[in-house]
């Protein structure tokens, strides 16, 4: 006996087609005695069944011209092994510049000796500047993520910076021997080895530390690190305001403003395992962030210029994420998947 | 279930599980992409990207009911999202910046009508007129045989939303239909008077 043979009775070909049993017996064959007797009973129905049943086979065009060669899986196969790390350290370096001079072959009879030599002492010249800048620009390593990415960066001295998502970072790798020392623009954790001093300089202002374990937040107008092993000086842009840090404090610089805080150093920092936590911190930085990790622009239809959120997301669910900053903000959400957009309004 | 196992073995590291996930799944996402766009280089980059990241990431990556579902869903956004950087940018969202082959198989039910060409070109143009969420929907559902929470998924609308997509789109190529089922119902019953 067919489950629910009552509903069927109101049934129209368009919902025949879409019914998961129905789509099972058409397939398949499965049910096939319960379904052949069932019509046999409601005739009346036996126009809808065809009708569906064409529909069904309407809808499954062969698709054949679109396989893809053995040939072409097997160099996908290989190139995507070739990028296979068993750690997750990426490097992608600069590409070295390539200097071109131009070679001005004069051959006029009439050039004295004198502008041969101005020439070519000219072009040595020339040669050496642009030696000297490859030199020093083929040095600089540059990193960066994008939107809901995070990427480790081994140093040359061992030490781990793990980037955020929508961050860079760079280092000079001919200076790194006399001063350790990087550039961020953005989020990063840092594991840094112990040695001399070690620097994360960012347009807000740095950070100064032997052999530690921090996180620095630089975006738009907040300056906050936070130091989970070690000792961490930081300083602003101006350098009039230096603070240090032992693990478990924080601290956050915003427009010269200096706040201190506690929190639990577990380890590494939360967002390094896909969790992004925060206290007290403006919903509208909540939600950038969660513009960053999963690459959806969000509109809010409301004002929530001064509202704070406590809480977490994470970095693996967009529904569960919106849920958990929305729900306890009473903040309703709509995702457009389509148009990779968030639109956030009052509940 | 086998592909469940795959899936978790994958995740704590085991290369083979993770080529056997790209074996099993290689055929229909590269059929599903394709669906999208022409540029075939376009569906390669993204599906080996997203194998990419699949593995390199691999730590923080959660559990699954269907490897099927996520990964159609993984290719999906990867896909809309690079066409979208392909095309020049706006200052506002361009929410309809993707499009969504289908065509409809009409070999099978037009054999022998004797008004063919006309019947053909009001189904073609009938499918034709479905949106490309609609298309999406009946493309999951009936040649990869999702269920419709997997839909659901993939797509990432809700459940209802897909149900009223297939069904609108059912009706409208029904109503072309009635012509053609009437005929083949008529010379049926013709047989057995």
């Amino acid at each position: 006996m067919l489950n629910n043979s009552e509903k069927y009775r109101q049934y129209e070909a368009e919902d025949f087609a879409a019914d998961e049993a129905f789509l099972a017996w058409v397939k398949s064959g499965k049910g096939g005695s319960d379904w052949e007797s069932w019509l046999s009973v409601h005739s009346e129905k036996q126009q809808a069944v065809q009708q569906a049943k064409s529909l069904v086979s309407l809808m499954h065009a062969k698709d054949t011209e679109l396989d893809i060669s053995q040939d072409k899986i097997d160099n996908m196969w290989s190139r995507i092994q070739s990028g296979m790390h068993d750690n997750t350290v990426i490097e992608k370096e600069t590409e070295t510049p390539v200097i071109q001079l131009n070679q001005n072959n004069t051959t006029s009879s009439n050039n004295s000796n004198t502008w041969k030599y101005a020439m070519s002492a000219a072009a040595s010249i020339l040669l050496l500047l642009g030696f000297f800048w490859w030199w020093s620009s083929s040095a600089d390593k540059n990193f960066a993520t994008g939107v809901g990415e995070q990427l480790a960066v081994t140093l040359p001295d061992g030490s781990v910076a793990t980037l955020n998502a929508d961050s860079k970072l760079s280092f000079n790798e001919q200076s790194w021997k006399d001063e350790r020392k990087v550039n961020l623009d953005g989020e990063a954790f840092f594991e840094v080895k112990k040695g001399e001093k070690f620097t994360v300089k960012t347009s807000q202002g740095s950070v100064r530390v032997m052999g530690t374990s921090f996180n620095v937040f630089e975006r738009a107008h907040r300056f906050e690190v936070a130091c989970y092993t070690g000792k961490v000086g930081v300083t602003n842009a101006k350098e009039d305001i230096e603070e240090i840090l032992i693990p478990g404090n924080k601290v956050s610089i915003v427009n010269n403003k200096v706040q201190r805080s506690d929190f639990e150093p577990e380890g590494t920092v939360a967002w390094r395992t896909g969790v992004f936590r925060f206290e007290d911190v403006s919903l509208i930085e909540v939600l950038e962030e969660l513009q960053r990790q999963y690459g959806f622009e969000v509109k809010v239809n409301t004002d929530i210029k001064d509202r704070k959120y406590s809480g977490s997301f994470t970095s693996e669910d967009l529904d569960e994420a919106l849920k958990m900053i929305c729900l306890p903000m009473e903040l309703e959400y709509k995702i457009a998947e389509d148009s990779l957009l968030i639109v956030i309004e009052e509940d | 279930m086998e592909e469940i196992q795959a899936w978790n073995a994958f995740r704590k590291g085991d290369k083979l599980a993770f080529e056997k996930i790209f074996n099993d799944h290689i055929r229909i996402l590269y059929k599903y992409g394709s669906r999208f766009t022409t540029d075939s280089a376009l569906v390669e980059d993204c599906i080996q990207e997203l194998f990419l990241d699949l593995w390199n990431k691999r730590d923080r990556i959660g559990d699954t009911d269907s490897v099927k579902r996520y990964l159609l869903g993984a290719l999906r956004r990867r896909i809309i999202r690079k066409l979208q950087q392909k095309t020049p940018l706006n200052s506002h969202v361009d929410t309809e910046n993707y499009d969504f082959q289908l065509e409809a198989n009409l070999e099978e039910i037009l054999i022998n009508s004797e008004l063919q060409d006309e019947k053909r070109r009001k189904v073609t143009q009938a499918f034709e007129k479905l949106s490309k969420r609609q298309k999406e929907v009946i493309y999951l559902k009936y040649y990869q045989e999702l269920s419709y929470k997997e839909i659901e998924e993939a797509l990432g609308i809700n459940y209802q939303s897909v149900r009223n997509l297939l069904h609108n789109a059912l009706k409208s190529i029904k109503a072309v239909l009635p012509q053609i089922i009437n005929v083949i119902i008529i010379l049926f019953i013709n047989l057995f008077i």
